[in-house]
């Protein structure tokens, strides 16, 4: 093949990604507000009871031990924190639910992606983005909302610039997560059941992740060894970002860490992805 | 375009026996079975052919196909497709090929089928104009243009089966696979699709890789047939060819008179005197009337013995018909 066919071999491969990219997109979303009472319902019942567990929980602990601040939170900050975790979470954790490969994989609806001229996880992550861009409308409504009711608590930065960089962080942890769920969902490969796996994951996600309890309660021995696996950057890390309650050079230094991890997973779920497709079968012989 | 040169291929299979005891001992210690689909295949199909696959359930015809495809890996032998190897899926090369899998669905099962196209336009880079003339040749051709807008899981099989057909054809592929495309389709889309895929041969000169349970579907199609018993090619071939591997046929004999009624699959030898045991059995009797199945090297002598012998008014003889032998091929093997 000389180098201008492969130059347009390639161009074309990008064009059509583009496009299908853009096409999934819009077909997610449409698919979104086609069943949005649904989708509106579940996700204010979950941010409400979310919220409320958070508010007699911590306006007990508080009260119980007198104190103003706990793991660097006032009170109002703490709540705060409860309502920035599903509102992130909706852009970082979207890929969690759902275990979409696996059942692709074990029905063999697998079978029609690998006949496209198109990578599978391209098309996976497609989806993803479509949630992506749910997710940030409902994080817009939502805490200018709760911001215009009840103001920004004390002893929290945030601003639009906090904001920013903590979208920023939320996006690198959307790709990281997808890329976590996939590589787990593609053990479906070989093992005839990754329903566990997933939990354990989505578990592991949110308790080391900071969805249950901030980091900031773990000992600062346990944080420092948090920092060295992907989970805190699921989490943690954007909704800290987004209150102000990293320096510049701190946020750096994590989008640095979690971009190493990116590049790990990267390589491993092609690894998996490549090893895999061997032993798929497309179900019946 | 489609050159398979002693292709095999086996899958490692893990057996569970039956119940909890076997869920739990598979646990611990996993007992795997090697199954070989495929063994030393060989095959050639060229531009504007239809070679029908014919096997029973399990003879590795989907795998045959899949592999072609690029969605399985080979175990030994090499597997070409318009000069590209299927399993690196070289997206140049998918961009030429279509699958349909009448078991499966490959459209997106709550968007109307309209939507599932856009995608596929975008997917297959078809530039616009092309994108609408053939969309609306192959909606028109299959009668399914006020359906477009419906979702896909509000129509019928049928309906549903033309969508998948129309989705396959819709960049104009050069290799088509078709994995039993009239499964469970009524008489009249069976005849639709099939004069429909006639038609699109006919304008498109695809190769084509046909298997299907329907001998309707074959002889309508192909004129070659590849027959796979057991992972291996039994016969390949031309479709008429076939019936000189009959190893029976069948005659039919009215009387003049009535005789003693016979019993349906006793020999002929005890009716006829003269006439050697096992070559000819009574299929159906009634006192004026007999069908009987002889092997195909002696209908000469039963022809003469039943002249003498008994008081013949009429006597036709049956060739066996293709589906029968072709029964017969899949389930013996070949032995002319």
């Amino acid at each position: 093949m000389s180098g201008d066919k492969f130059g347009a071999d390639f161009r074309d491969d990008l064009r059509a990604y583009a496009a299908v990219l853009r096409q999934v997109v819009s077909l997610e979303l449409r698919r979104a507000f086609a069943y949005r009472v649904s989708f509106w319902l579940r996700f204010l019942g979950g941010l409400f009871a979310n919220i409320t567990v958070a508010y007699f929980l911590w306006r007990a602990l508080f009260a119980e031990s007198g104190a103003k601040i706990m793991a660097g939170f006032t009170f109002e900050g703490m709540i705060l924190y409860y309502v920035l975790v599903p509102l992130i979470g909706g852009i970082t954790r979207n890929s969690t639910e759902g275990s979409a490969i696996a059942s692709e994989i074990y029905s063999g609806t697998l079978t029609r992606y690998l006949v496209y001229p198109m990578p599978f996880l391209l098309y996976r992550f497609a989806d993803v983005m479509a949630a992506v861009i749910v997710a940030l409308l409902q994080l817009t409504i939502m805490l200018s909302a709760y911001l215009l009711i009840f103001g920004i608590p004390a002893g929290i930065q945030l601003t639009p610039s906090s904001v920013a960089l903590g979208l920023i962080a939320a996006l690198g942890a959307c790709f990281l997560n997808f890329l976590m769920v996939s590589t787990v969902e593609m053990v479906a490969f070989w093992a005839d059941n990754v329903w566990s796996l997933n939990v354990m994951l989505m578990f592991s996600g949110q308790l080391l992740g900071g969805a249950l309890l901030p980091l900031t309660l773990f000992p600062a021995e346990v944080q420092r060894y948090l920092q060295l696996t992907p989970f805190p950057y699921l989490m943690s890390f954007p909704v800290q970002a987004v209150m102000g309650k990293l320096s510049f050079g701190q946020w750096a230094q994590s989008c640095g860490r979690m971009g190493i991890w990116i590049l790990i997973l990267t390589v491993l779920a092609r690894v998996v992805w490549r090893r895999g497709q061997r032993s798929f079968s497309g179900v019946g012989i | 375009m489609i050159r398979i040169d002693n292709l095999s291929k086996t899958f490692r299979v893990h057996k569970k026996d039956p119940g909890l005891r076997g869920s739990v001992r598979s646990l611990f210690r996993r007992k795997w079975v090697d199954k070989q689909a495929l063994r030393d295949v060989s095959l050639k199909v060229d531009e504007g052919e239809i070679v029908g696959l014919i096997g029973a359930n399990g003879a590795g015809k989907t795998t045959l196909v899949k592999t072609c495809a690029g969605i399985i890996h080979p175990s030994t032998g090499s597997v070409r497709v318009l000069g590209y190897t299927p399993h690196e899926r070289a997206n140049a090369f998918r961009r030429q090929i279509s699958l349909i899998m009448g078991q499966k669905q490959q459209l997106w099962w709550d968007l109307p089928a309209a939507d599932g196209f856009l995608l596929l336009r975008e997917i297959y880079l078809i530039p616009w104009q092309r994108y609408q003339e053939r969309l609306d040749f192959l909606a028109k051709t299959l009668d399914v243009v006020s359906l477009m807008t419906t979702q896909l899981r509000r129509l019928s099989l049928g309906e549903r089966m033309k969508m998948e057909l129309i989705a396959a054809l819709l960049h104009g592929p050069r290799v088509v696979f078709l994995d039993e495309p009239t499964i469970g389709l009524d008489l009249t889309a069976q005849r639709a699709i099939r004069k429909f895929l006639l038609d699109y041969r006919a304008d498109n000169r695809p190769a084509m890789l046909l298997t299907s349970h329907y001998m309707e579907d074959i002889e309508a199609l192909c004129e070659r047939i590849v027959i796979i018993r057991e992972g291996q090619v039994v016969y390949d071939g031309s479709l008429r060819k076939i019936e000189q591997f009959a190893q029976h046929k069948q005659l039919a004999i009215q009387l003049k008179t009535t005789i003693v009624k016979q019993a349906v699959g006793a020999d002929l030898a005890a009716l006829l005197p003269g006439l050697a045991s096992g070559i000819a059995e009574i299929i159906t009797a009634t006192e004026d009337r007999l069908t009987i199945r002889v092997r195909q090297d002696h209908v000469t002598d039963l022809s003469a013995a039943l002249l003498r012998e008994l008081p013949v008014a009429d006597l036709t003889i049956e060739a066996a018909d293709i589906g029968t032998i072709i029964e017969g091929i899949m389930r013996a093997g070949l032995t002319p």
